[in-house]
């Protein structure tokens, strides 16, 4: 019963850099850790604007883990268990417009857009 | 004179200076002729923009200092070299430095050398040189930057000393954020007097502050195409070199820009050696 309470609490990873924050999503998910990437709420809002959530019951093997790695936390937060965080999947910060024969991928400033059908790469802009 | 400066990717290419000619296909400075795709890849494309420019305003052609650097820094070193001892003695009148990799010493010592020249040109920095000038803390050294957003994230991240490392840079950048990065940066000395932010709304910045909008015409495929930041720098170069006002020159770069667009009816496809080439006429709507 207690395990299953314990299991219930979330914690929460913040980086200071957005470079961090992705390499630790992709460690742990490499190392089969279930984890989420969030938007911290306002009140834990420190560092950058991605953390990740996981279970409380596996920070001990997460830290061990980005630490392995050189991936540089800013701090483990243990969040209430009725807290709701924003999900921030990374898939809605990669947007997409269409356009007659080419898709522009954007990732933040960064876009890259190729010819439907072929994929061939026609632009890249890094600018706004 | 204009003066503009930068690294060109093409590894052998020596250190060379002189008056350019933007001439469509190619691009002459000095004895040295770019031609092809490098006639409009990142420095060039600026130099382009600047000469297209003059010649549209019937003013003395840009003189341009570059050099090869595919990325070792030996161009970047050659050419702070040569403008420490030779800026004093080209006298410009606005002096406009853009890409280049990073560098501490040979930076300040630039900065400081154009600082304390009797004339001082109004001095400006995009790309590599606006970085640098942030990293260095010398931002208040310069008259001007033309950052895009993920730059003026930069500006605007205190902390920062390297573009890749900022905070709240994951969201777009929005019309309000840009008002608010540019505010902060100001206050904590990271930005000059006068700032031209390039995005879906182009922003001119006086002291911190939005003085101007520029939003229309407003070309969907031009978001795709790579350079337009470029050539924004080297219109607004020229334009202040004409003697406008510096954010009038601003705004009238912006407008030029996204005219410049309007005429070349781009595809997202289109490279912006396509758009380079209606500059002039351009020029010739926003200037009268």
């Amino acid at each position: 019963m207690a395990e299953q309470a314990l299991e219930e609490e979330k914690a929460l990873i913040v980086f200071d850099y957005i470079y961090h924050a992705l390499r630790g999503k992709h460690v742990l998910e490499e190392a089969g850790l279930d984890i989420k990437e969030v938007a911290p709420p306002p009140e834990y809002r420190t560092g950058c604007d991605l953390a990740l959530e996981l279970s409380a019951i596996e920070v001990d093997n997460a830290e061990r883990i980005l630490d392995e790695k050189d991936v540089i936390i800013l701090d483990i937060l243990f969040m209430p268990k009725d807290t709701k965080l924003v999900p921030v999947y990374l898939k809605t910060l990669i947007k997409t417009t269409d356009f007659p024969d080419y898709k522009m991928v954007r990732c933040g400033n960064m876009k890259v857009t190729y010819q439907k059908g072929t994929g061939t790469i026609v632009n890249i802009s890094g600018g706004g | 004179m204009l003066l503009l400066v930068g690294t060109i990717p093409v590894e052998d290419m020596p250190l060379t200076h002189g008056q350019c000619k933007y001439e469509g296909d190619k691009l002459i400075i000095g004895g040295y002729t770019l031609e092809q795709e490098y006639v409009t890849i990142g420095t060039a494309a600026m130099i382009s923009a600047a000469s297209a420019t003059c010649q549209a305003l019937n003013i003395d052609e840009p003189y341009a200092l570059v050099m090869g650097d595919t990325g070792m820094g030996e161009g970047t070193k050659s050419i702070f070299e040569f403008l420490i001892n030779e800026v004093s003695n080209l006298k410009p009148k606005v002096l406009t430095i853009h890409y280049i990799l990073p560098s501490r010493d040979q930076f300040l010592k630039l900065v400081d050398t154009v600082d304390n020249l009797e004339d001082k040109p109004f001095f400006i920095a995009d790309a590599g040189a606006l970085l640098n000038a942030k990293a260095t803390g010398a931002s208040k050294k310069f008259d001007m930057f033309t950052p895009d957003p993920g730059e003026l994230s930069f500006l605007a991240d205190q902390d920062a000393a390297h573009p890749a490392y900022v905070q709240h840079f994951i969201f777009e950048v929005d019309n309000t954020d840009v008002a608010r990065l540019s505010k902060q940066a100001y206050d904590h000395g990271d930005t000059p007097r006068y700032m031209v932010v390039k995005a879906a709304v182009d922003h001119v910045i006086v002291d911190g502050e939005v003085v101007g909008v520029v939003k229309e015409p407003l070309i969907p495929a031009l978001e795709a195409i790579g350079g337009t930041g470029d050539t924004i720098t080297g219109i607004v170069s020229a334009l202040i070199f004409s003697g406008i006002e510096p954010s009038d020159a601003c705004l009238k770069a912006a407008q030029i820009n996204r005219f410049m667009g309007e005429l070349a009816n781009p595809t997202p496809a289109t490279g912006i050696a396509k758009l380079v080439e209606h500059i002039p006429e351009a020029v010739k709507k926003v200037v009268s």
